[in-house]
């Protein structure tokens, strides 16, 4: 078994719209060994789900096009399958869950059929051993197995999305992607969907790529994180470089900086000023110089590289031989 | 010390259904003082968002009173309403649904000003606009613009700006945050916060988010299914929550921090608000839940000064 | 206590919002509107086949005399075909085509929009005021359209009509009367997924009136079905005329109506096609005019779609 079980080199993602390009993902690398969590952190617009649909390879067919990059899953070249074969591996190798537990379930079918419509495109089973896998996944996300004949409507949002994750799983994915799995429930709900997904994760061993822009979600699930902005990947490392690391990018410590925090009062925020810049118009240089509170002159011209130490990256000039050093 | 400027007694809003009366506010007591904010916490369908209209009269009480420094504003006429408007505000959630798609910035944000006709000079309503868009840092050259040009956070400006338009002594505020980014979220935070010091405004801060209430809250009260179940000044409320919801909800806030660990997570959801049955309405997620929280009406008390509890139980071990 | 005071906070402009204040005015809507719906090609074809048929019902007396070409009957003339003297040909009873489509697009567009207009502005109250307060009033006002509506358009209309006698003035009630349902329906409709937005809540909480709430915030959102209904809804009213006509309940021969000359031509139809042809495609392309011009309307007047 290789090192590296699900990698993307060097990502570039366009979306066309009238006339003009939209840069939602510019030539991000990743990569995760087999059973971790990695985290994808970003606001609206960073280009998480765009990632995510790229290894899905569920882009807008005509407006959406992978540019340059590679993703491998295992040993399978995503961006070179057929449509037939990719569509084989969904379910199988890759599986998502959405965001919106309301709108991602079909509300007039129950329950257990739509788990059972999964099984059945991809598993060739007796009809009782798919009812049995059924109940089996039920009761594996928490639900009783005697719900399995009741309509979505009937389920509340923390249960449809347990059921969402059920059919995700259906198949035993290799390799599990959330798109903000928690973010349309309630607090007491969402901790305990998150509980569900951390045991489910020690149990089935599965790789997860869990998109949010929650760091408190990140802190508690993932064991690597990576933080996106404008279609680019800032700083990258695991959770405890991320978290109790002394160096950041200043857009990590913008993050961080905007948020309240329970157990200390502060009197004041310090956002990050300004807004994600125009994806059809990206500035010169770094993607975050505009709003950077750190900005050097090098910052308006060249994009900056990553700077390494050990498993942390970190894409800035600051720390950089070119700009840091003598900043 | 200082007189409350709104205060409700006995508050309550039910709505019809066909399957029963919805117990959306129900009997809610509290009162926000001058230049305070009251934050409201809760989950979705506690009642939160209803109880900061029924304040403002967009929703009609049922029963019971709302004091505006001491004048039941339920009992108000039309004329008296259109006056209180001038004086009580709102911010609302989605600063996409909010504005009327078909209007320009300059015309949103001097609608109030128009229906209350207090400027009625057009250059002076110009003067006015211009002046109220740089107080809550929007651009003068977005004037013409229309709300679909501009991002989540500029909109909500214009929504605040909006509010501030008829000089409001206190403005509701619900989930005005919960639709932004986290960057943005801390500028239009931060931006109410600085208003509130240079204006003395009164904030109902309605969220979902305990952390963020914390942060712009000197009281906080959390709802469950229409009750107000816990009530004390933020610092109590963190340092010596009584309810075993509200430790609930503070064991459940996963925070940015690797030597956090999250509490005890409670089981079950949210049961209906619909003809709720008699005694403690978290009776059926509680672990210490008891006989008598069953049977017995429950009684909203203040336990130790300024810290008021919907709970039989608070006071044993738990 | 703090002065309440927004002014003091920002003290005073910018020296660049100054100069900006200073060139600050409105933007005329019509404007915007205009240059969106320039862009629709198919608007546009729309609108010049309207233009074209406007200025024709407007200048009919201009262009061809009224009693002598399009009434007078002049039987040895009859059933010619078309030809430099008479463009559309004549008809059985020897009157110029082109002379009578003409005139009738006096008769036909004028009805097609009176009763547009009539039904649109009854359908746009009852349908508000069902949509906007809902409840017992949105029930009764229903329950009387849905009875209304049981009955198809025509026969209602020739119901009336054989009750109240043949007049334009009944064929226009009648019309109105029997197009009131579907447009109360579709502007109660819109009405209702309008008003669930904040944006009216947003206007209620700053304290503006109900009728001004739904004249400014509730109407403009909802218009974009309720101006292709209406366009729709002229292309119909006007085949209604013309069906009426050809089963001679409508406007009266010799008066020339698109209809009515369908009607009579039916004996001649196999020998002489064009006399079906000339006035049917008038119909066809008043009726597709309406329509294309309606859906660039709708799209222009929404400014959320790009300039």
């Amino acid at each position: 078994m290789s090192d590296k079980f699900f990698s993307i080199e060097n990502l570039s993602v366009e979306y066309i719209a009238d006339d003009e390009v939209v840069k939602a993902v510019n030539g991000i690398t990743l990569s995760m060994k087999r059973g971790e969590t990695l985290g994808l952190v970003g606001e609206t617009g960073a280009g998480k789900t765009t990632s995510a649909l790229a290894v899905m390879r569920l882009l807008p067919p005509r407006t959406g096009r992978v540019v340059s990059g590679s993703i491998t899953v295992g040993d399978i070249d995503i961006l070179s399958l057929s449509e037939p074969e990719m569509r084989k591996l969904r379910g199988e190798l890759v599986a998502m869950i959405y965001q919106d537990p309301m709108t991602s379930l079909n509300p007039v079918i129950t329950v257990g059929d739509q788990i059972l419509e999964v099984l059945e495109l991809h598993k060739r089973q007796s009809k009782a051993a798919m009812k049995a896998r059924v109940a089996e996944l039920l009761e594996l996300v928490g639900i009783s197995a005697e719900r399995a004949d009741e309509y979505p409507h009937q389920f509340s949002g923390g249960m449809r999305q347990r059921v969402v994750i059920a059919m995700a799983l259906a198949c035993e994915p290799e390799l599990l992607i959330a798109d903000e799995p928690t973010t349309a429930l309630d607090v007491t709900i969402q901790a305990q969907v998150l509980q569900m997904i951390r045991e489910l994760k020690t149990k089935l061993n599965t790789s997860m790529l869990l998109i949010t822009h929650d760091l408190g979600v990140v802190a508690h699930t993932c064991d690597n994180v990576a933080i996106m902005y404008a279609g680019e990947i800032v700083e990258q490392g695991t959770v405890a470089d991320i978290f109790n690391g002394k160096r950041h990018h200043p857009y990590t410590n913008g993050l961080f900086g905007s948020i309240p925090r329970l157990n200390k009062q502060s009197k004041r925020l310090n956002p990050i000023e300004g807004m994600l810049p125009d994806p059809t118009n990206l500035p010169e240089g770094c993607n975050f110089s505009p709003r950077c509170p750190s900005c050097m002159e090098i910052c308006k011209i060249k994009s900056p590289r990553f700077v390494q130490s050990g498993t942390h990256r970190i894409a800035c000039h600051l720390y950089s031989s070119e700009g840091g050093a003598n900043a | 010390m200082n007189r409350p400027l709104i205060q409700t007694v006995n508050l309550k809003k039910y709505f019809n259904t066909p399957r029963g009366k919805l117990h959306a506010v129900d009997n809610i007591n509290l009162s926000i003082n001058r230049g305070q904010t009251l934050g409201v916490v809760g989950e979705s369908g506690c009642g939160k968002s209803t109880l900061g209209r029924v304040l403002l009269r967009l929703v009609e009480a049922t029963g019971g009173q709302v004091l505006y420094n001491g004048e039941d504003i339920l009992q108000y006429n039309a004329k008296q309403v259109k006056k209180m408007r001038a004086k009580m505000q709102m911010i609302f959630q989605d600063p996409y649904a909010s504005l009327n798609p078909r209007m320009t910035v300059s015309e949103i944000i001097a609608e109030p000003i128009r229906i209350l006709g207090t400027i009625t000079d057009s250059r002076e309503l110009n003067r006015k606009v211009f002046r109220l868009m740089s107080t809550v840092g929007l651009a003068g050259r977005l004037v013409n613009a229309y709300p679909h040009e501009l991002d989540g956070g500029r909109r909500q400006r214009i929504g605040v700006a909006r509010a501030l338009a008829v000089d409001p002594e206190f403005i509701v505020c619900d989930e005005p945050v919960s639709a932004l980014d986290v960057s943005i979220q801390a500028q239009i935070l931060n931006l109410l916060m600085d208003l509130q010091d240079e204006m003395g405004l009164t904030y109902m801060f309605i969220t979902h988010d305990l952390s963020v209430v914390r942060h712009i809250s000197n009281n906080i009260a959390v709802m469950y299914l229409g009750q107000c179940v816990e009530l004390c000044s933020a610092e109590e409320l963190f340092r010596n929550p009584l309810h075993p919801y509200t430790r609930a909800l503070l064991a459940a806030i996963p925070e940015p921090d690797l030597n956090h660990r999250m509490g005890e997570i409670i089981k079950g959801e949210l049961t209906s608000p619909i003809a709720p049955p008699a005694g403690c309405r978290f009776a059926n997620r509680c672990k210490h839940c008891a006989d008598e929280c069953l049977r017995q009406e429950l009684s909203f008390s203040e336990v130790t000064p300024g810290h008021f509890v919907m709970c039989k139980r608070y006071s044993d071990d738990i | 206590m703090k002065t309440n005071q927004v002014g003091n906070f920002a003290q005073d402009l910018s020296e660049y919002d100054e100069q900006l204040f200073k060139e600050y005015k409105k933007v005329n809507p019509v404007v915007g509107v205009w240059r969106r719906l320039k862009k629709s090609k198919l608007a546009m074809l729309g609108l010049f086949f309207l233009l074209v048929l406007a200025f024709a019902a407007i200048f009919a007396d201009f262009i061809c005399d009224y009693e002598s070409m399009a009434i007078e009957l002049n039987i040895a003339n009859r059933l010619q075909g078309p030809s430099i003297e008479h463009w559309f040909g004549t008809d059985g009873q020897g009157r110029d085509l082109f002379a009578r489509v003409i005139h009738g697009a006096r008769v036909s567009l004028g009805l097609g929009l009176t009763c547009t207009a009539l039904s649109a502005l009854l359908g746009l109250i009852l349908g508000s005021i069902c949509g906007y307060f809902g409840g017992v009033i949105d029930n009764v006002i229903m329950r009387v359209l849905d009875c209304v509506m049981c009955i198809p358009g025509v026969l209602m209309a020739l119901a009336l009509v054989a009750a109240m006698g043949q007049s334009t003035a009944n064929l226009i009630i009648a019309l109105t009367v029997s197009y009131i349902p579907s447009f109360t329906r579709i502007v109660r409709a819109s009405v209702i997924s309008v008003a669930g937005n904040e944006y009216v809540e947003a206007a209620r909480a700053s304290g503006l009136d109900t009728p001004r709430i739904i004249s400014k915030y509730i109407l403009p959102n909802a218009a974009g079905p309720v101006i292709v209904e209406i366009t729709m809804n002229v292309a119909s009213i006007i085949k209604a005329v013309a069906s009426l006509s050809f089963i001679g309940l409508g406007v009266v021969p010799p008066t020339p109506e698109w209809g009515v000359m369908l009607s009579e031509s039916r004996e001649f139809m196999r020998y002489s096609p064009y006399l079906v042809i000339f006035p049917g495609l008038a119909i066809i392309i008043t009726s597709l005019a309406f329509n294309l011009l309606g859906d660039g309307l709708r799209d222009a007047l929404d400014p959320r779609l790009k300039d």
